[in-house]
């Protein structure tokens, strides 16, 4: 009986600790090896208060949490501005590093550990048996699932699925990824530390043996097995592959040493059999379930009729145009990428209410210019000005929140969330992405999300998708995700929006409806910049027109003055 | 805490950094070539690594084959493991996830490690298996004392990596191979098997662990375990040195680990230098994660 | 110019595109033995699209592709290569960390079996001088006008009945466009390979071609000889 005890009190602490991995594996796409090392790092922790030092438990275990989630703030700060891989090997070293450290320390009991850890209570309430220990291991899991769900399933949530993907979209949606993911990555570590210290203090016992890096692996295998990205799926995989051991002796008959090894064996194997047969686990990810959108081939209907290229609507929008403000200026902007020019002396005017396409032969330099004002690229000299506002050395993610947005060529929509999350990513200053207000009772974060979603939901309508709300952004023609990005760009508010290439790699009847789009966006007062190669797109849109060769500006006009000169066309077509 | 006297140790400690150093170097080649053209990060080249000892062990004390026979097969069991990794599980993997699947290849490669350890442990023990070959000689040398095999081993070593070296620069497979690495796009268009390069840089790899753990476990045993350090130490220098370097530069870098670890003994107890591998890895992050910062970034891509 | 051979290349209602997403919509094209077909163009319009589906290297989503009078749809690059195709890309066409010599070899191992390799590397060093000047040179250390006569020397070297030309002047000086644009016609007349060139710079690649098709937004927009093409007053409206 006390046998079968001491197994649910493992399944529950194998459960915390694949729910704190989830977090960060399912949610943010981020793996760590180094659950082994954060759980030592909160077991010693307690054990040595509790024993050396006579703390009670629960400050121990408040200790013991606090000083993992010290060491993974420590650890992240260097590797997850790097990708992924660094972030797996740094926490592979650090775990052996730091088990190695550990046993040279007498205080710590050597290679034996710290083995008189007993007697610990909460308020009078003793934990001798394990059926103490049962209860407080349940209840940390259930704490830790609590945690885990309210930040993953909350707008700050919602951030790591999409960093998850596509990390260089989210920052250019005005999300501070590697905020995020360093606040991610802490709270998972300290969470690891917590259920530790509780491993720790139920067996009485903290020996390097105990957190040996399978510890890391054996959490790893179990949110892989149950489904990264579902909370449950850690629960049911930390739960199953915890009865493995008790069900190979009991059953097989095999000794302990030989048991732990077949545990291990099938920890592996199934690991490999999951990652081969169903990659996402016995429990799915939620949006990743939800069913296939019936591509369509025609677009959504149009709100009105057709807007036919008018010469003298054309004359009247230039006339519009000379009087529009400007929005957003650039003076002498450049960038050298190891000698090489990519850009020189850019003097670009963005006006209020206008559309401006930059145009020019292959290379010349167009979608450096856009990733230059958006902070992608810092450039070497120049300013960038918008609304009177220095935009020069800010983050994407900053300058996405002054109102400049861009959208990229390739779409970049992370394909398991659904279209409305897409484009709730898009609407800035969402309470519920701090993580510090998520846990503050009255700070709003419920009523700003239910805006956020109807916003959202306005401009998926004005784009025409609203019936594809629910559906997952992967199962979406390419055509259809293109209405999606631009949702998700106008969902910011941005005053000026970078549109590269917004009509390319579409069928013709797309390319009307998304040309329409951006007219109405132009009718709003909207500012719009274009990069794209078809000329007929350019002449029916553009207000003015920048021609670029070799990374200069090197004319200035609208569509008919730059295509009568000579010099351009032999500059655009070669000469003889 | 024991801290070895400076002074006459010098020696001592920068004989036993090169030793171990030219092995970590071999390693993190053979890493750095499968990494570096195939993108697999192939945490189970440790289980190579150890499988390889383990086959050559027990060929020799089990079956009875003489050393070098029993040496030459255990190499060949590793590398053709290696090459059914990459056939049976990576390649399968990563076509299943789309995009480079590097996160679920580590995890595949994960799993098949943990498996693979523990299924050595299940057939031959848990304990550590002494392994004999080539009798031992104590030498001495420029105030240090090292065994023949200390010297073989980092003979072996560097002969593996000038041989790679060699490959990759002068015949028509190290060309295909380097040209994989450069530009896969391009390799595809010209025409060069790309799975079939994948396969070769897989047995490449894992014939260098294979050959480095035989000489491991005859210096000290054959154990479950024997992989773990090898396998951290070979990842971290491809890291350090640049997954696409020439595997001369990873030699270097290797030596260059193996130096530092045994150094820091003039200041360090035992158990702490092992903390050497991840100060230095930690070093090189902060460094390549600041670099961004710095004014001369190169990021982008161009128009 | 009239097409009195049969075509070498025959693509006939080829769509084509990546995952979801079709770029190239209902294209016939052909290239016959000996000539230069130019393949223009918007960016974006799918150009590049149609050579890589061609050579193997994305699976066409409908339509024939027909070489040397066989079906070649769906065949893997490779064995679209050793039958005689050879693809340069816009960009990155070289391999950075091999040598000008190893390019070549790396080309030669694609030539058809009893080719005379030494006669080849004579043909492509008498059209490219650079080519035999440093053969250790790495390649990624090269200018850009030299890293394309590498790659065009590389293509050379297998000897092909049919090249795929994305591009070649993108970025370089006019004298060396010029240079490339010649070497590649002069191996068209002496040697009949078929060329299909995708060229932005039409003025200078409309010098070599015998006949052109324009593409828009993936779709064929216009096919005509050179010479119709030639005496047009602007390009504009067919971008």
């Amino acid at each position: 009986m006390s046998l079968w005890l001491f197994y649910l009190v493992q399944m529950a602490v194998f459960a915390g600790f694949a729910l704190s991995l989830n977090l960060l594996l399912g949610y943010a796409g981020q793996l760590s090896a180094g659950h082994a090392g954060f759980a030592a790092l909160g077991g010693y922790t307690v054990a040595y208060l509790a024993t050396a030092q006579e703390w009670a438990f629960l400050p121990a275990l408040a200790a013991g949490a606090a000083v993992a989630g010290l060491a993974g703030l420590l650890i992240g700060l260097p590797a997850l501005r790097l990708s992924g891989e660094y972030l797996i090997l740094l926490t592979i070293a650090f775990t052996l590093a730091l088990l190695g450290v550990i046993a040279t320390f007498p205080e710590l009991g050597g290679t034996l550990g710290i083995t008189d850890l007993s007697g610990l209570a909460i308020f009078g309430w003793h934990l001798d048996d394990q059926a103490d220990w049962l209860v407080v291991a349940l209840a940390v899991a259930a704490l830790t699932f609590a945690l885990c769900r309210r930040l993953g399933e909350s707008p700050f949530g919602r951030v790591l699925r999409a960093l998850r993907e596509d990390p260089e979209a989210t920052r250019a949606h005005g999300k501070n990824v590697y905020a995020a993911k360093l606040t991610v990555f802490a709270i998972t570590s300290a969470l690891a530390g917590l259920v530790g210290g509780v491993s720790t203090a139920s067996l009485s016992l903290a020996s390097p043996g105990l957190y040996a890096l399978d510890l890391s692996m054996t959490v790893i295998a179990m949110v892989i097995l149950g489904g990264a990205g579902n909370l449950w799926g850690a629960v049911l995989g930390g739960a199953l592959l915890t009865l493995i051991q008790p069900l190979l002796r009991q059953v097989l008959g095999l000794d302990s040493a030989q048991s732990a090894l077949a545990q291990s064996a099938v920890y592996g194997t199934l690991i490999v059999a999951v990652m081969l047969l169903r990659p996402q686990g016995l429990l799915p990810e939620r949006g990743a379930r939800g069913g296939k959108a019936a591509p369509t081939t025609q677009p959504p209907p149009a709100g009105r009729a057709p807007a036919e290229t008018d010469p003298a609507d054309q004359a009247l929008r230039r006339a519009a145009w000379e009087e529009a403000q400007v929005v957003l200026r650039t003076s002498g902007v450049g960038k050298r990428f190891r000698g090489i020019t990519a850009a020189e002396g850019l003097d670009l005017e963005l006006r209020e209410g206008t559309i401006t396409a930059l145009i020019g032969p292959n290379g010349a330099g167009k979608t450096t210019v856009f990733n230059l004002l958006t902070g992608a690229i810092a450039p070497d000299a120049g300013s960038v000005e918008l609304a009177g506002r220095d935009l020069v050395g800010r983050r994407p993610d900053e300058i996405a929140g002054l109102g400049l947005v861009r959208t990229f060529q390739d779409v970049r929509l992370p394909q398991r969330l659904t279209c409305l999350e897409n484009v709730m990513l898009g609407v800035q200053e969402q309470a519920g992405e701090h993580v510090t207000r998520l846990f503050t009772p009255g700070s709003g974060v419920a009523r700003r999300e239910a805006e956020v979603r109807a916003k959202a939901r306005e401009w998926l309508e004005f784009v025409g998708m609203a019936e594809f709300a629910d559906v997952p952004a992967g199962a979406l023609s390419y055509g259809q995700s293109k209405l999606v990005s631009l949702a998700r760009a106008l969902a910011t508010e941005a005053r000026v929006l970078l549109l590269d290439e917004p009509a390319s790699g579409i069928d013709t009847a797309w390319v009307e409806r998304m040309l329409e789009l951006i007219e109405d966006v132009r009718r709003q007062g909207r500012t719009v910049c274009i990069v794209e190669h078809n000329l007929h797109v350019v002449s029916r849109l553009a207000d003015d027109v920048y021609f670029m060769e070799l990374g200069r500006i090197t004319a200035h006009g609208t569509v008919a003055e730059l295509t009568a000169s000579p010099r351009l066309a032999e500059a655009y077509f070669g000469t003889v | 805490m024991q801290v070895l006297a400076a002074g006459g140790d010098l020696a001592q400690l920068t004989a036993s950094g090169l030793f171990h150093g030219a092995s970590y170097g071999a390693l993190g080649a053979g890493f750095a070539l499968i990494l570096g053209v195939t993108t697999r990060f192939h945490f189970a080249y440790s289980l190579t690594y150890t499988f390889t000892a383990y086959a050559a062990y027990s060929l020799t004390a089990e079956a009875g084959l003489p050393f070098w026979p029993a040496a030459l097969l255990g190499v060949l069991a590793g590398t053709v493991l290696g090459v059914l990794l990459e056939l049976l599980v990576y390649r399968r993997v990563a076509a299943r996830s789309g995009g480079d699947g590097m996160m679920p290849v580590f995890v595949a490669s994960l799993g098949v490690g943990v498996a693979g350890i523990a299924l050595l442990q299940l057939v031959w023990g848990s304990q550590s298996q002494p392994y004999y070959g080539p009798s031992i000689e104590p030498l001495r040398a420029f105030g240090a004392s090292f065994v023949n095999l200390d010297v073989y081993q980092a003979a072996t070593s560097v002969v593996l990596v000038l041989g790679l070296a060699a490959a990759l620069r002068y015949t028509g497979l190290g060309r295909a191979v380097r040209a994989t690495r450069g530009n896969p796009g391009l390799a595809a268009a010209q025409g060069i098997d790309v799975r079939t390069v994948y396969l070769v840089c897989f047995a490449a790899g894992s014939f260098i662990a294979g050959v480095c753990a035989l000489w491991y476990g005859l210096q000290y045993t054959v154990d479950p375990a024997m992989g773990t350090r090898p396998g951290i130490y070979a990842i971290v220098v491809a890291f350090l040195a640049g997954t696409s370097a020439s595997p001369l530069r990873v030699l270097l870098v290797g030596l260059g680990v193996g130096l530092a670890e045994a150094w820091s003994g003039l200041w360090l107890s035992l158990q702490w230098t092992q903390t050497t591998v991840f100060v230095l890895l930690v070093g090189y992050l902060v460094i390549r994660a600041a670099g961004p910062l710095l004014p001369r970034r190169l990021v982008g891509k161009g128009a | 110019m009239a097409r009195s051979e049969p075509s070498l290349l025959e693509v006939s209602g080829l769509h084509a595109g990546y995952g979801p997403k079709r770029i190239v919509h209902d294209l016939e094209l052909s290239v016959a033995p000996g000539e230069v077909v130019g393949l223009f163009g918007h960016n974006g319009a799918g150009k590049t699209t149609v050579i890589r589906t061609v050579l193997g290297l994305l699976p066409a989503q409908g339509g024939r592709v027909a070489f040397a009078g066989r079906d070649a749809t769906g065949r893997s690059a490779r064995a679209n290569v050793r039958a005689g195709m050879a693809l340069i890309p816009s960009e990155r066409f070289v391999f950075p960390d091999l040598s000008i010599a190893d390019h070549l070899r790396l080309g030669a191992a694609n030539a058809p079996r009893g080719m005379d390799t030494a006669a080849r590397l004579d043909l492509v060093r008498e059209l490219f001088p650079l080519l035999a000047e440093r053969p250790g040179q790495l390649a990624g250390r090269l200018s850009g006008g030299q890293q394309r006569m590498v790659s065009l020397g590389m293509a050379l070297m297998a000897g092909p009945r049919l090249l795929l030309l994305d591009e070649p002047s993108l970025g370089l000086a006019p004298g060396v466009v010029q240079q490339i644009f010649d070497a590649v016609r002069a191996l068209a007349d002496r040697e009949g390979p078929g060329v299909l060139l995708l060229e932005q710079n039409v003025a200078q690649a409309l010098r070599i071609c015998d006949r052109v098709c324009v593409l828009r937004s993936g779709r064929l927009l216009l096919a005509e000889t050179a010479e119709e093409m030639r005496a047009r007053e602007s390009y504009w409206d067919l971008f």
